[in-house]
């Protein structure tokens, strides 16, 4: 090697590469250095995300944790288990004012008058049930509510002393840092310097030379002069005085007393519910005396009368739950994780207890996407068959671009449009007398899961069209070919053979749709009604047709508007969390589904 | 009519040609009916939309509306027909309520009921018009230089948020939003396909990088926007800022790009490259000179469609970038030149979110709502347009 080097240079032809080297690196090899570099911005981007999702997020738990153990040190737990016979018969009232509703119903549509009506209804043994029925709960919904403002005050002294304490915290580093010798305040704290003394001599009456010397101080610190000896130790008196005076409005909670206050009263609270117990018995035993002459009313009466039993027999069991609870009983660190996972609530900003449950937004999500894809599935890969199998060219060559032009509408247009077309279309058909088949019709709200499920449809057809059309297309010829030879009609190869070969890649299509509705976020923001509840499920199909929120749109409405740092702003991250490995899982089961079954012959 | 007779060797009904043919058109009606939803969305924005943003006279576009800040609007609407109206509407409420109660029983009556409902109805409808005749409508910057308020006796004054005046600032904070964020997707997308389609070798570091392009194009916008959030906006303390939403879209545009720009440099042959090597390029100088001159429309146009779908985002800009309202343009008020990245800037769908959630749907407030969706419908669609017909050029320009 080194003897052809020598012959080259003696012969003057250089056939050896000039090498640019830069530690050690050609410059070819810097250069691949550097796009490779660049092609790992799709790895790192993913790092970020999770990262910057779990540090924002990341304290959720621990808040939420010590939430938890508020909510059971100040007894509002308590007092929660103590609202559920309210609830419960609060639920039969309900039930009770319905069957009035309906009874006034029939008796409209026998064709009585007026008067007549209320007459019957009116009559002492009616009246004595309707109406009295709500008063026997009176009693107990006062206790109740005493016990919870009780329970309330503990909880709000014990967060108040949680910000003083805070406060004497930021006092106690202030005075730190301004008893230093080399201290010298930025602009913006030399003006809350003086906006505090400015507050101090209006609130107090102080002897000449002290005001006079404050006023000095005042000015130079607004001016430009050096901070001195003098404002150091004004401000420092100051910030002790104030500093001591916060510390002094902290008044600590003893919550092993308090909670006395609200699990006191045992004996009275066993008198109010024998009593209700009673009461309700005799009403209802005076309700046999009123005559419905119908049959189906009088079916519903008894089973009223069946209800309040059951929940007259669950009194026992519920003061066992009270006799049981504990106050000091720990909470595990998990229960945060679990209660934000199956939480069944999600209340912010209530005076009682703040709940982040995923759930209420979770199922909200998969039913407007389970509306979408019903959808979506059959229009999607309907069309992708049409185009692929069975139009002419010059059909294919105007929808695929059509389609793909349509999803490229913005989905804040598809929701705005939502909002002022189709809710109201829907609304207005619902109401039609020839719609009244339909078991849930008419309709009440125009903003609803349907509402945003059919408009997520027409965003998620454009991603399963196009993905199932490419595959639909990737099927080798000779399948068809061999289809016709046998004599299958054109119907038959499509159905039989050309669908069933691209099975994986409709799957994974369908897949690929069903991720982009669920993590859709301004249609079902303006469309979905945003009512944070769990959708009624024992409502059969009506269930379809009730406004819901879901995990996108709750970050979207209420990440602008909450506390940085708070429990409430980490949940929304939390959330955030959730749904992007949502997106994973189902981004990586559209692969798996493509690989898995990916068929031998092409 | 007598059926025709049948040739002998025509074709004979049979039932698995009538189901075919049942088939056949119900997968045809099943893309037609996507086809007409789509474009009933187009026709009914775009006419209730040019109403805002076309005018009847010279120059025919409504350029106040286009180029104005967005402000208050405030309405006066004259009392007297006003009043009248809502007592007609009083009376036409009770009159159905009666013909509702009477049933079928009577159909004498009923008619009666439906003839002076129909001509309660006709009156309001000349009241109406009277009313739209007499009314007042001011933006807020008229109402405040009026010098003297019309008569709250004769008049009654309503308000309404982001009704008046224009739509300017939300369409220049758009534009600068989608070139921001297509210049830094266009380079870092570029950097990337350049290295996965000319350097990069089979193997971990590859299927990884596929893997993570795929899966980043899965991600929900709104996780994007939360990511945009912690890192731009808190941990490097940009605030809500155009830089911030640069970067949050630009992230959002990349997988398409990568993708795109990859697959088009693939699709060069290899004989390119292996003709300039022979030359003795080196393979930076044959990259250069050699593939991405010939892949860049194909980079380009698929590209372009990306970048319309990520203008077309709201949730990543929600808090990284967009504000409700903004009375400056991005060039008014700077105190030094770089201030001009760390602003918020209004947006069109953000604008859109805000007029469509935030205020009431009425006769004084459509107009504002569908302009803004028309004209944002307008520019990403001439996008998308385009990106599709410069594709269908390029395709039949290069054949290799």
């Amino acid at each position: 090697m080194s003897e052809d080097l020598q012959a080259s240079e003696q012969s003057g032809v250089r056939f050896t590469r000039r090498k640019n080297v830069l530690f050690g690196k050609d410059r070819d090899s810097i250069i691949k250095g550097f796009f490779g570099s660049s092609a790992t911005v799709a790895i790192v981007v993913l790092g970020l995300i999770t990262i910057f999702l779990f540090k924002e997020g990341a304290g959720f738990l621990g808040s939420y944790h010590k939430s938890l153990q508020e909510y059971r040190l100040s007894g509002l737990e308590y007092v929660d288990i103590l609202k559920e016979p309210r609830d419960d018969f609060s639920a039969l009232n309900r039930y009770l004012t319905d069957i009035r509703a309906e009874w006034i119903q029939s008796l409209k549509a026998q064709g009585l008058t007026k008067k007549e009506m209320s007459a019957i209804v009116t009559a002492p043994e009616a009246k004595a049930l309707f109406l009295r029925y709500l008063r026997t709960g009176s009693q107990l919904r006062g206790f109740i509510k005493k016990k919870m403002d009780a329970a309330i005050e503990v909880r709000d002294r014990f967060i108040t002393n949680e910000n003083l304490r805070e406060t004497v915290n930021n006092y106690t580093a202030e005075i730190e840092a301004v008893s230093q010798t080399d201290y010298d305040p930025e602009a913006e704290e030399r003006s809350r310097h003086a906006l505090r003394l400015k507050q101090y001599l209006r609130e107090n009456t102080l002897p000449e030379a002290v005001s006079q010397r404050t006023t000095e101080v005042i000015a130079g610190l607004e001016g430009e002069a050096p901070f001195g000896e003098a404002a150091r130790t004004l401000i420092l008196k100051l910030l002790q005085e104030q500093s001591e005076e916060t510390r002094r409005a902290i008044q600590p909670v003893d919550f092993n007393k308090s909670i006395a206050v609200i699990t006191g009263d045992q004996a009275s609270y066993a008198t109010i519910l024998t009593k209700m117990k009673a009461d309700i018995h005799t009403l209802l035993d005076q309700a046999d005396a009123i005559a419905f002459n119908n049959p189906a009313l009088e079916k519903r009466v008894e089973r009223f009368g069946e209800l309040n039993e059951q929940f007259l027999a669950s009194f026992p069991k519920h003061k066992a739950k009270l006799a049981v609870w504990d106050q000091n009983e720990a909470i595990p660190p998990w229960r945060a994780l679990v209660a934000f996972l199956t939480g069944k609530d999600w209340v912010t900003a209530s005076d009682q207890q703040d709940w982040y449950g995923l759930l209420p937004l979770l199922s909200g999500s998969l039913l407007i996407s389970l509306i979408a894809l019903l959808f979506a599935v059959p229009f999607g890969v309907g069309a992708a068959i049409y185009v692929n199998q069975i139009a002419g060219p010059l059909e294919r060559n105007l929808i695929k671009p059509y389609v793909e032009f349509v999803s490229a509408i913005p989905s804040v247009v598809i929701g705005f449009f939502g909002v002022v077309v189709f809710g109201e279309a829907i609304r207005l058909l619902s109401q039609f007398e020839f719609m009244a088949w339909v078991p849930f019709f008419p309709l009440q709200e125009r903003l609803n899961a349907f509402t945003a499920g059919g408009l997520l449809a027409l965003m998620a057809i454009p991603t399963i069209f196009t993905l199932a059309e490419d595959a639909i297309n990737n099927i080798p010829r000779h399948f068809k070919e061999a289809s016709f030879a046998v004599g299958a009609t054109r119907l038959q190869t499509t159905l039989r053979v050309i669908v069933p070969s691209a099975l994986s890649g409709i799957i994974s299509a369908i897949m690929l749709g069903f991720g982009r509705v669920i993590g859709e976020t301004m249609v079902v923001l303006l469309c979905a009604g945003t009512r944070i509840k769990i959708p009624d499920f024992t409502d059969g199909l009506g269930v379809f047709f009730q406004p819901v929120h879901t995990m996108t749109g709750i970050i979207a409405q209420e990440m602008g508007e909450v506390v940085r740092g708070s429990v409430h702003y980490r949940a929304l991250f939390m959330v955030g969390i959730v749904l992007f490995f949502v997106s994973l899982l189902i981004n990586f089961g559209a692969q798996w589904v493509v690989k898995k079954y990916r068929r031998v012959g092409d | 009519m007598p059926k025709p007779k049948r040739h002998r060797f025509s074709i004979r009904p049979s039932r698995k040609k009538t189901t075919e043919v049942l088939a056949v058109n119900l997968f045809r009606l099943m893309t037609y009916c996507v086809i007409l939803a789509a474009a009933y969305i187009f026709v009914d924005i775009a006419v209730n939309g040019s109403k805002a943003v076309f005018q009847s006279k010279a120059p025919f576009i409504n350029t106040q509306f286009l180029t104005e800040k967005p402000q208050t609007l405030h309405v006066f609407e004259p009392l007297e027909p006003y009043n009248d109206l809502q007592r007609l509407h009083g009376q036409i409420l009770r009159l159905e309520a009666k013909r509702k109660a009477l049933g079928k029983n009577d159909a004498q009556q009923d008619a009666e009921y439906a003839i002076e409902i129909s001509s309660l109805q006709t009156e309001m409808e000349t009241l109406d018009a009277q009313r739209k005749a007499g009314r007042l409508k001011y933006s807020d910057d008229e109402f405040r230089a009026l010098t003297e308020t019309p008569d709250p006796s004769k008049f009654k004054h309503e308000t309404y948020a982001y009704s008046g005046g224009g739509i300017g600032p939300a369409i220049i904070g758009t534009c600068l939003l989608v070139l921001g964020s297509i210049a830094i997707a266009l380079s870092l997308g570029l950097l990337c396909a350049i290295y996965l389609s000319e350097y990069s070798r089979p193997g971990k570091t590859l299927q990884a990088i596929r893997l993570s392009v795929l899966n980043l194009s899965g991600v929900p916008s709104i996780v994007f926007g939360l990511f945009g959030f912690g890192m731009f906006v808190l941990f490097f303390g940009w605030g809500v800022s155009m830089i911030a939403g640069w970067f949050t879209l630009a992230i959002m545009a990349l997988p398409v790009i990568i993708a795109a720009s990859e697959e088009s440099m693939r699709a060069i042959p290899r004989g390119f490259r292996e003709g300039s090597l022979a030359l003795g390029a080196t393979k930076w100088t044959s990259i250069r000179t050699n593939v991405l001159p010939y892949a860049l429309p194909g980079i380009l146009t698929p590209s372009i469609m990306g970048i319309a779908r990520v203008a077309g985002e709201t949730a990543p800009i929600m808090f990284t970038a967009a504000y409700a309202l903004r009375d400056q343009l991005p060039w008014e008020g700077l105190k030094q030149p770089t201030d001009f990245f760390f602003q918020g800037v209004m947006a069109l769908p953000y604008h859109i979110y805000v007029v469509s959630s935030k205020i009431p749907q009425n006769e004084y407030t459509r107009d504002m709502q569908y302009g803004t969706a028309f004209v944002f419908l307008f520019i990403v669609g001439f996008f998308a347009l385009s990106s599709i017909l410069l594709r269908i050029k390029v395709r039949s320009k290069y054949k290799w």
